[in-house]
């Protein structure tokens, strides 16, 4: 590896992905047994939590993460797609959050799903996604979603690989730096 | 004994400003991200100043 990337700075990207495989782990046992599970049994409810702070863990490191790349300009030298990924990655993200939000089977969800169901009409989708609906909302959540996500986390881990970690910002005396000696 | 049903949702504090509305734990969230954004940057990396 180049020896720019000797900073935290670098690791954002790789703690999402973490997250991400924790999200999956938890979720898939949350999904064998069910909401009656998660909500009344002491080991439902650890892992209800585990998915919950995992969710929390995978945005706030996704945020660092395009924090980071937007204050690097990575999408320089032929990264574009890999920028675009990775917004396409934040915004389906956002949708899994908001199913997922949907799918917990409490008070919170009801309420969400009542007052979220106006802002989708709004938009003339609500004909195709319908806030009120759980099977809609939980099948998206643990099927479709987590898919279109593996597929487009492999396209952007892909893309990295292929072109590399973007290069610093030269100084104005022409010469590079690494990250690690900014400071 | 209360017997008057209590809502199960208490929204909490939340600075509004504006269009802005932010609840303290958003707050607290957005503090962290930039300290531990600001930290990564700072923190000097194992293994950095040797090579």
């Amino acid at each position: 590896m180049p020896i720019y990337v000797n900073s935290y700075v670098y690791l954002f990207g790789i703690l999402t992905v973490t997250s991400f495989a924790w999200l999956i782990i938890t979720g898939t046992i949350l999904s064998i047994f069910g909401p009656d599970w998660w909500h009344v049994s002491a080991v439902g409810h650890f892992f209800n939590s585990l998915h919950f702070w995992s969710v929390q863990s995978f945005f706030f490191f996704m945020i660092l993460h395009l924090w980071a790349q937007f204050f690097m300009a990575s999408w320089r030298g032929g990264r574009h797609f890999t920028w675009i990924g990775g917004w396409l990655l934040f915004l389906v993200s956002i949708v899994a959050g908001l199913t997922g939000y949907l799918s917990q089977n409490n008070f919170d969800s009801q309420w969400i799903g009542v007052q979220g169901k106006d802002a989708i009409n709004s938009t003339g989708l609500g004909g195709f996604f319908n806030l009120l609906n759980f099977g809609q909302m939980y099948g998206l959540h643990i099927f479709v979603l987590p898919m279109v996500l593996i597929v487009l986390i492999a396209a952007h881990l892909f893309l990295v690989r292929k072109h590399g970690v973007v290069e610093p910002y030269e100084d104005a005396d022409g010469g590079e730096r690494s990250a690690s000696e900014n400071h | 004994m209360n017997t008057q049903l209590q809502p199960p949702i208490q929204p909490g504090w939340a600075w509004q400003y504006s269009w802005l509305d932010l609840s303290l734990a958003d707050i607290i969230v957005v503090l962290l991200m930039v300290f531990v954004f600001i930290i990564a940057l700072v923190l000097p990396f194992p293994g950095g100043h040797d090579r």
